[in-house]
């Protein structure tokens, strides 16, 4: 990697090459939701008590009756004010609000993910590298084709199944905040980190399986093992920084991934979280909840994707951030 | 005039059901036909409480178990079925399953009655345009404010603002004569169907200082108070002690706890995530034989129906919408749909319903060879296609188009399904047409019999103008009915109106839905009683265990 100079100047080009992407991300999922069914003014005017003055009215209040472009800008005004709108079925309740009730649980849950994911699949993944061949390596070669294949919606199921309604021995559902009591929140959060980490930890397991065994069989891996480097020196300090080096871009797709995708997992579970608020969105057509959250999820990602991008060359030297 | 004001009457009317998501008011194709039609006089009457309650568990707990600070977990689908606390902006009738608990309407819903709730008794003249609401005396809000006439005419008006409160449409003025006393002019004379309305988030009633904070930080004089509000997550309610009737509610508090639809109601009341919640019942089947699990099952008169488009083909023949009513297998339906714990419907009223027609009776029994020979009599030698559109976010609606449909093609028609997202049904079906038929369902309004079929029926209703079920030989009997709650006027132009239904095919009634409960029997005390239809919810009465 460069100078701290470049690094900071490398950082600054990726963020403004992130503002016309979101719009770019903001424009198609917002032309998108126009296909989406289902006329928000008419559930709104009443529904089946609805008149046509009374949808008429709600549509022009809504500016539903204006061509989508200016209601994209309208709404694009609203961001470059710090105003992401208010939830069309929930009067007074502002976009921001709803996200920022419901990021945080999301978060949880993707960072317990991954971290159960690191957790599971780095360790699994260097004892199969590291005794290639061997029962170990075949034990997590199986393991984890079948986390990779097991859906986690499924597993999810399976986990209540066993230890939520047989044992007894964790809750099948529900949020408990931090605030009310840490063990409960810990608790209740156990299944869902499970289902959605054993999915990411095969995958990770096999990719730093794969890697290591890679640079094991480099040159300088075996000079090292003549110099009589101990085995911890010679895999911890040479070995793991490269074969990590691909395993650290999964993990930060798969953090994205789960940033934005735990909305089954959410469901199952009945998580509070950004995936159940959007999912309710998108099925009445509330555009500006639907747009925010994209709005937010799509920067996360792309702030994750840049932390990737500048760990990845601190673990690989060869990367020049350019 | 005046109300029976009994604690039973207040027992009798609440429930959710969990199977619809996308709920929004008047969004999916419900009829809770509350429009403003007709009304009367007079209206509160006693019928003996008919509701069947069955059930694995029951009411074998003594008082001495009864943990008065006790919080009931209750499993509700807040994401899917609730907005806020403002009944003036709430925009999902299913938050009635909460907000009945923190509000007290004017009067209180039963299957039969309708009771006193803030207004103790009420006395309606002018040929049923004028009703007079008595406040009930030294009622206050959860605040600890007296509830006054003013309150109350605030509160209307407040809510009155919602398109979804249709029934408020018809005051024309409200005068707080005196701190106890409103006299509420109507426009029409509908007193009726107001007093009905007034059971319901229409009539809800709230401090007119309380009104510009309603959506986040309620105040009413119902039972329970807010204590917390998670969105998507939790409501947590407790006791409000200054509750007129505390006695009636043992509980110390309820949790209302996020659970969605389907499998989940059974994981959560299996695994104790919740101490109670409503089945639907192809989950009952799973929870009926579990020893620690209780179930109190309500015959309602919600009922699954058939709606035809009767102004295009091949449904705005008679005689095909005729053949229609032998065509469909209600026991069967009843028996694999159902498991066998609602009622089939052979008309749109129950044997228990001051609107049955014991003429008609079970008339309508599946016949598919008649079917068949009145099609063909019609002048139909081939099958009849249908286009039958059935709400796709409902898997109890999927299994009985199928069902319905395999009937319908041994009768001589030719069915094809369409699955159709909740939020599109409005637009589609209504508006651009589209199907020939439509699974749908009504839901109760108690004593208001005649309710459903004022949409369905009069020229003004949403689905008589779309589906072109207007139809004037019933409409002038219907807005008659509507004069007044009482069974005895209803009753017997229903059950006219009801046979000319089956007759004519106006509609096919096809379930009446059972309301079903499920509660955890080492947790739940007191007598369980399911609600008597869909997002209600009933917790008088019963406690949590020491």
């Amino acid at each position: 990697m460069g100078s701290g100079g470049s690094l900071l100047s490398f950082i600054v080009r990726r963020l403004l090459i992130t503002i016309p992407l979101l719009i770019l991300i903001s424009f198609a999922v917002y032309s998108l939701v126009l296909i989406i069914p289902g006329n928000p003014a008419l559930t709104l005017a009443g529904g089946i008590h609805s008149t046509p003055a009374a949808v008429a009215k709600i549509t022009r209040q809504l500016h539903l009756n204006e061509p989508y472009w200016r209601q994209y800008l309208r709404w694009l005004n609203g961001v470059i004010h710090g105003n992401l709108g208010d939830s069309l079925f929930n009067p007074g309740q502002s976009v921001a609000s709803g996200i920022a009730t419901r990021f945080p649980v999301t978060f949880t849950l993707a960072v317990g993910g991954m971290l159960l994911s690191v957790l599971i699949g780095v360790p699994a993944g260097i004892v199969a590298g590291m005794h290639s061949g061997s029962a170990r390596d075949r034990l997590v070669t199986v393991g984890s084709s079948l986390g990779v294949a097991i859906p986690d919606f499924w597993l999810a199921l399976l986990l209540v199944i066993w230890f939520a309604v047989d044992t007894h021995v964790l809750p099948a559902l529900g949020f408990v905040a931090w605030s009310t009591s840490p063990w409960q929140w810990f608790e209740h959060l156990i299944l869902p980190w499970v289902a959605l980490g054993i999915g990411g930890s095969a995958t990770i397991a096999r990719q730093v399986r794969g890697a290591l065994i890679d640079t094991l069989d480099q040159d300088y891996m075996r000079t090292a093992v003549a110099k009589g480097l101990s085995t911890r020196v010679v895999i911890g300090k040479h070995a793991l920084k490269n074969a990590l080096s691909p395993a650290v871009t999964i993990i930060g797709i798969q953090f994205g991934y789960l940033l934005g995708g735990t909305v089954i997992i959410e469901q199952i579970f009945s998580l509070p979280g950004i995936g159940q608020y959007v999912l309710q969105a998108i099925a009445e057509k509330d555009l500006p909840v639907i747009q925010g959250v994209v709005l937010i999820t799509a920067t996360a990602f792309v702030l994750i994707n840049l932390l990737v991008d500048v760990l990845y060359g601190y673990l690989n030297p060869k990367i020049r951030l350019v | 005039m005046g109300s029976q004001d009994t604690p039973q009457n207040h027992r009798a009317a609440r429930r959710t059901r969990n199977r619809r998501s996308a709920r929004r008011g008047g969004g999916g194709p419900r009829h809770h036909g509350r429009a403003i039609v007709a009304g009367s006089a007079a209206l509160v009457f006693f019928v003996p409480m008919a509701v069947v309650t069955l059930g694995s568990g029951g009411a074998g707990a003594t008082p001495s178990d009864d943990n008065p600070n006790g919080i009931l977990k209750y499993g509700f689908d807040i994401n899917d079925e609730f907005t806020n606390f403002d009944p003036g902006t709430s925009v999902n009738d299913c938050g009635y399953t909460v907000m009945s608990n923190i509000y007290q309407s004017v009067t209180a819903p039963g299957q039969y009655s309708i009771s006193g709730g803030v207004a103790q008794s009420w006395t309606v003249s002018n040929n049923s345009s004028t009703v007079t609401l008595h406040i009930r005396p030294n009622m206050v809000f959860s605040n600890g404010a007296p509830v006054t006439a003013s309150d109350v005419e605030a509160s209307l008006d407040n809510t009155k603002k919602s398109p979804l409160r249709s029934s408020l449409a018809a005051i024309e003025n409200m005068t707080p004569t005196n701190p106890d006393t409103l006299v509420i002019q109507l426009k029409q004379p509908t007193a009726g169907d107001f007093l009905w309305a007034m059971t319901y988030i229409d009539g809800m009633v709230y401090p007119a200082s309380s009104i510009a904070d309603a959506a986040t930080d309620p105040v009413g004089a119902g039972p329970f108070t807010l204590k917390s509000y998670q969105p998507g997550s939790s409501i947590d309610l407790v006791k409000n002690p200054k509750y007129w009737d505390s006695a009636a509610y043992p509980l110390g508090g309820v949790d209302f706890v996020e659970v969605g639809t389907g499998p989940q109601a059974v994981s959560a009341i299996t695994s104790g995530a919740v101490d109670m919640i409503s089945l639907d019942p192809q989950q009952y089947t799973e929870v009926e034989h579990n020893p620690n699990i209780g179930t109190a099952i309500t015959q309602s008169y919600d009922y699954t129906v058939l709606e035809t488009r009767n102004n295009a083909a091949p449904f705005n023949n008679v005689k095909v919408r005729a053949a229609l009513e032998y065509a469909i297998d209600r026991a069967a339906i009843n028996k694999v749909v159902y498991a066998g714990v609602g009622r089939p419907a052979y008309q749109p009223f129950p044997p228990d319903s001051p609107g049955y027609n014991k003429a008609v009776g079970n008339k309508y029994v599946y016949e598919p060879k008649k079917a068949k020979a009145m099609l063909a009599a019609a002048g139909f030698t081939k099958a009849v296609p249908v286009q039958l559109m059935v709400p796709s976010n409902d898997t109890t609606f999927q299994r009985l188009a199928t069902i319905i449909q395999s009937e319908m093609d041994a009768s001589g028609f030719s069915v094809s399904i369409t699955l159709i997202p909740g939020a599109d049904l409005l637009e589609d079906v209504y508006l651009k047409k589209e199907g020939s038929a439509l699974l749908s369902e009504d839901l109760t309004n108690g004593p208001d019999i005649s309710n459903t079929f004022e949409a369905l029926f009069e020229a003004s209703g949403f689905p008589a103008q779309y589906l072109g079920t207007e139809d004037l030989a019933v409409a002038p009997e219907v807005e008659a009915a509507n004069a007044s709650l009482s069974p005895s006027l209803q009753g017997p132009l229903m059950q006219k109106v009801g046979a000319t239904v089956m007759a004519q095919g106006l509609e096919t009634p096809i379930e009446f839905e059972p309301s079903i409960i499920a509660y955890n029997k080492s947790v739940v005390g007191g007598k369980v009683v399911a609600p008597i239809g869909q997002c209600r919810s009933d917790l008088a009465g019963i406690y949590v265990k020491k």
